[in-house]
């Protein structure tokens, strides 16, 4: 599940502490995105640099490129080598913003099409039509004028917007042709639909093609396309004087140092988690913002908006008035064996390492995965075994038996299962007992056999669908743990499978659940299926 | 009017920086954005629970989350109520609005809320005992229950105190007189989201006539209900279509725009079908499909191989023999062909709301943003220190509402800083 570079760890000196917040941004991308970024955060006052967001010299980068080489640390003091050419500088940045641009790659290939004078890709024809260049000569009269825009039906309505800027250009030019090949028309951006019929009813003719997309062929030099009109049934041949193809976006590579700080083996390209728990421009590793691309957004609009959505964030973090977390795990140093557990599993890199782990104020947002994974029980919420649980499972043990016993006893995450509970808590029997915690990931196999050995009948554990943690996969090593104490796992002294069973109780009667804070029913209809199940045990 | 409101409400004006109308997604997130940014608000709201149509979402999580982003509305319901900073107005109505030296002032009505949510057992007797259905809702958020006033027999000049001689608690107090209410603020925030199309309209769809063909909105609500879970293996629901663009693109009602939204929800109710039925026949009739980027992988490629795409606009749907609805179809041959489905489902559009908020605000809320014109957040200099935020603004998504409001938020801040440095921005 890792591939954490955990080496610099260790070289790291511990210098990080949580006072500290240094008014510094590095941006990453050096086109007008992150132009804009930076401007914006000079004008906070925050000193900021920014390097390119290519990941090597080779990839056509120019010589006064800078090149991030590494980077590793936590919000307010992020540690990056920088590289120019063969010199390197180290450099401490508060925070980072990645806001590399999109890659624009033609879809030559795709089509069948190569790159020859008369055919041009949508960014190259486009400077061509603002520079006022004269387009290539006319062949006849009438000038004709292919645009072939995705064929493929994943083009994005940004490169659409491309191609009506230029189709609104072209209307001076008398005599002129213009012909659209599409699959799907991408007109989800504001605004587009309307110029779009209005460039059909100035004449520029579309087809939509779903089979049966048109094919290139070269003769003596010139491409000619062959199509089946979708709506006549009949074939056509045209030899256009220019042909226009669109791009493929893309994020670009981010620099490998950024990848590990993110976790984007799970969502590769983007730096930003597929869980929508991830609003705006937030990655699962706080003070490390995506803009634009690099999260999945292409439009320009929605790109000026991150701007503003990076300058709110830091501005939070600057102001300190991120709603106060108050569980934030500490590590018993003389516990603590050495053993990287934490380090390697904690999803917001919130832990560094020097003589003994230790977790950063600022960075953790809590979910207690750290807790549950760590094999010497070193880490606990503020040294105090009941603030694992928001509400319930007590320490008292006598208090725990009292509660527990003959009950359904539900684990549920703070985020999902237990604001659907809410919504459903008058309506279930009363003979639950609920434990909350802030994360599903922080639920102990020790936690559930307490339940059972406290009397519960039965215990559910209910936390996010897969894809929607917090905390990226709180809920997938919840899950695990819930199957493994369900199933058991092979004892390798005794060679036996040690779970519920060869306790004498039923695995039946342990569940996991997927929920969200807005499917009630589906707790419900859980609550009762499992009430049913051990019923007939 | 204005100033009989004022001469009883003087005790009550409340003072806020902004004021934001609408208590939907981006409404909570606006207030909660400016919030971290230390600037107070107040929200708005008819409706007596905060949330707004978001918050009526179904999850549309298969066995994994599908990023619909409903869920995280209870997120931002829970962050809003635990802050000081941000006061709710809710179950109030705008009686009127001006423009004043120092900002703005809004009149208005609340409506008190005749349950008491703390002394609210949940027991459900008042629901039972209640003759109007609809009236009494049960809170999505704590499970405690509260009544919908404009459903409520008095509401409508009946005198009826069934649920409150009813209640064991005491939590009832029926009569309870509206009191109005003052706000001024510096700036004004619209989060009115959006109104969503009228599907009789359409009457060839026939809407409201044929029994099966319901909105994507009643889709939502059959989900929400458990509907599709509690269908019992003698129901024999095998096919479902869905009819895209019904409310958008469609320059004949005035509406030349995409709603944006449409083809991501019907993908994802789409493969949540499947997911429940497996062996059920999935038919979308699309203009053109608008997905793309991040989603285009996971959702257009995955629904490519479990639905049926056609492209076109069926031309009606009809009655059939057998009481379910016939949709008139052209094929991908171009051959008409009539097909029978057990449920249709209409994908309404978005489009602008009218918000009745009277005087200054009122002239506002006749321009629409980015529902007509396509205009990006272009400041109307008349209306210096309003804003728009989320849906209100155009069609968006719910996290793309998140995101407008975070920007909405920073604009509002650079506004604020602006007027209080003394900087004349009329």
């Amino acid at each position: 599940m890792n591939s954490r570079n955990t080496k610099s760890i260790f070289l790291n000196k511990p210098e990080f502490s949580d006072d500290r917040l240094d008014r510094s941004a590095l941006i990453i991308g050096d086109d007008w995105v992150g132009e804009e970024i930076a401007i914006r955060l000079s004008l906070m006052g925050l000193e900021v640099t920014l390097v390119s967001g290519l990941t090597d010299y080779e990839n056509h980068g120019s010589e006064t490129d800078l090149l991030l080489d590494s980077l590793d640390g936590r919000v307010g003091q992020f540690r990056a080598t920088i590289v120019k050419q063969d010199q390197s500088l180290n450099k401490d940045f508060g925070f980072v913003v990645a806001a590399q641009s999109a890659i624009k790659e033609a879809r030559f290939n795709a089509y069948g099409l190569k790159k020859v004078p008369r055919v041009f890709s949508i960014s190259e024809f486009e400077q061509l039509v603002e520079k006022g260049d004269p387009l290539p000569e006319r062949k006849n009269e009438w000038y004709h004028a292919a645009f072939i825009d995705d064929l493929t039906g994943d083009s994005s309505p940004e490169t659409f917007r491309q191609f009506l800027a230029v189709l609104e250009r072209l209307k001076a030019i008398e005599k002129l042709q213009p012909y659209v090949f599409t699959r799907y028309l991408k007109v989800a951006g504001f605004g587009l639909e309307k110029r779009y019929r209005e460039l059909r009813r100035q004449g520029v003719i579309f087809f939509k093609f779903d089979d049966g997309a048109p094919t290139f062929k070269n003769e003596s030099g010139l491409w000619k396309i062959c199509f089946t009109d979708p709506l006549l049934k009949r074939d056509f041949e045209l030899t256009p004087d220019i042909i226009v193809v669109d791009e493929k976006l893309s994020p670009q590579t981010p620099p490998g140092c950024l990848n590990r700080l993110v976790w984007s083996e799970i969502s590769t390209p983007y730096l930003q988690s597929e869980s929508p728990r991830f609003t705006g421009v937030l990655t699962s590793r706080v003070g490390l913002f995506a803009v634009g691309p690099s999260r999945g957004v292409f439009d320009r609009n929605m790109i000026l908006q991150d701007v503003d959505g990076v300058e709110l964030e830091i501005r939070k973090i600057l102001a300190k008035t991120m709603p106060a977390l108050g569980r934030i795990p500490v590590v018993d140093k003389s516990k603590c064996a050495f053993c990287l557990t934490c380090v390697r599993l904690c999803p917001h890199g919130a832990i560094t390492f020097f003589d003994r782990a230790e977790i950063s104020k600022s960075s953790c947002l809590g979910c207690g995965i750290c807790i549950a994974e760590c094999p010497m029980k070193a880490i606990s919420y503020v040294n105090n075994p009941e603030n694992h649980f928001i509400v319930g499972l007590h320490h008292d043990e006598s208090k725990i038996l009292s509660e527990y016993t003959g009950k359904i006893a539900l684990f549920l995450c703070s985020r999902s299962a237990a604001q659907a509970f809410k919504s459903i808590q008058f309506i279930v029997d009363e003979d639950v007992v609920v434990v909350e915690v802030n994360c599903a990931g922080s639920i102990e196999s020790h936690h559930i056999l307490k339940a059972f050995k406290s009397g519960a009948k039965a215990v559910l554990v209910g936390g996010c669908f897969r894809g929607n943690c917090a905390s990226v996969y709180g809920n997938i090593l919840c899950e695990n743990r819930v199957d493994l104490v369900g199933s058991g796992f092979e004892n390798p002294v005794s060679e036996k499978k040690q779970g519920l069973s060869s306790l004498g109780i039923n695995p039946e009667r342990i569940r996991f659940v997927p929920t969200a804070s807005n499917t009630p029913n589906i707790l419900l209809k859980a609550i009762s299926d499992i009430k049913r199940k051990i019923k007939g045990l | 009017m204005a100033e009989a409101v004022d001469s009883m409400c003087e005790e009550k004006i409340m003072h806020k920086e902004v004021a934001i109308i609408g208590s939907g997604i981006a409404g909570l997130s606006l207030a909660h954005e400016l919030s971290c940014l230390g600037i107070g608000s107040a929200i708005i709201d008819r409706q007596a629970v905060a949330g707004g149509q978001a918050a009526g979402f179904a999850c549309k999580a298969t066995d994994s989350c599908q990023r619909c982003g409903a869920c995280i509305v209870h997120d931002y319901v829970s962050k809003v109520t635990i802050d000081d900073m941000i006061e709710p107005l809710l179950s109030c109505h705008i009686l009127d609005s001006s423009r004043t030296s120092a900002g703005f002032e809004l009149l208005l009505n609340e409506v008190p809320a005749r349950i008491d949510q703390a002394k609210c057992s949940g027991c459900g007797i008042c629901k039972k005992v209640c003759p109007s259905p609809g009236a009494i809702r049960i809170n999505p958020y704590t499970g405690s229950f509260f009544i919908e006033y404009s459903e409520c027999l008095l509401a409508r000049g009946f005198s009826c105190s069934v649920c409150e001689q009813a209640c064991f608690d005491d939590a009832i107090s029926i009569s309870s007189e509206s009191v109005p209410k003052k706000v001024e603020a510096l700036a004004i925030a619209i989060a009115t989201g959006f109104e969503p199309f009228d599907a009789t309209i359409k009457k060839r769809f026939g809407y409201g006539r044929i029994p099966g063909v319901i909105t994507s909105l009643d889709l939502e609500n059959l989900f929400r209900s458990g509907y599709f879970q509690n269908m019992g293996s003698e129901n024999s629901f095998s096919s479902i279509a869905f009819v895209q663009c019904v409310g958008s693109r469609d320059i004949k009602i005035g509406r030349n725009y995409c709603s944006r939204v449409c083809c991501g929800y019907a993908m994802r109710s789409a493969r949540l079908l499947k997911f429940m039925f497996p062996s059920i026949k999935v038919t979308m009739f699309f203009m053109d499909l608008q997905t793309f980027d991040r989603d285009f992988e996971d959702r257009v490629m995955a629904a490519s191989r479990e639905v049926d795409l056609i492209r076109g606009i069926p031309s009606e749907i009809k009655l059939g023999a057998s009481g379910k609805p016939e949709v008139v179809y052209n094929d991908n041959d171009d051959e008409v062909r009539v097909e029978e489905f057990d449920m249709v489902t209409l994908s309404v559009g978005m489009g602008p709301t009218t918000p009745h908020i009277g005087g200054y605000l009122g002239f506002i809320g006749a321009n629409s943003g980015n529902y007509g014109d396509g205009s990006f957040g272009n400041p109307d200099p008349t209306t210096t220190g309003v804003f728009r935020a989320g849906s209100a603004n155009g069609p968006r998504t719910i996290q793309e509402s998140i995101e407008h409001a975070a920007h909405v938020a920073c604009e509002i801040d650079r506004y604020l800083c602006k007027i209080k440095s003394g900087v004349d921005v009329e």
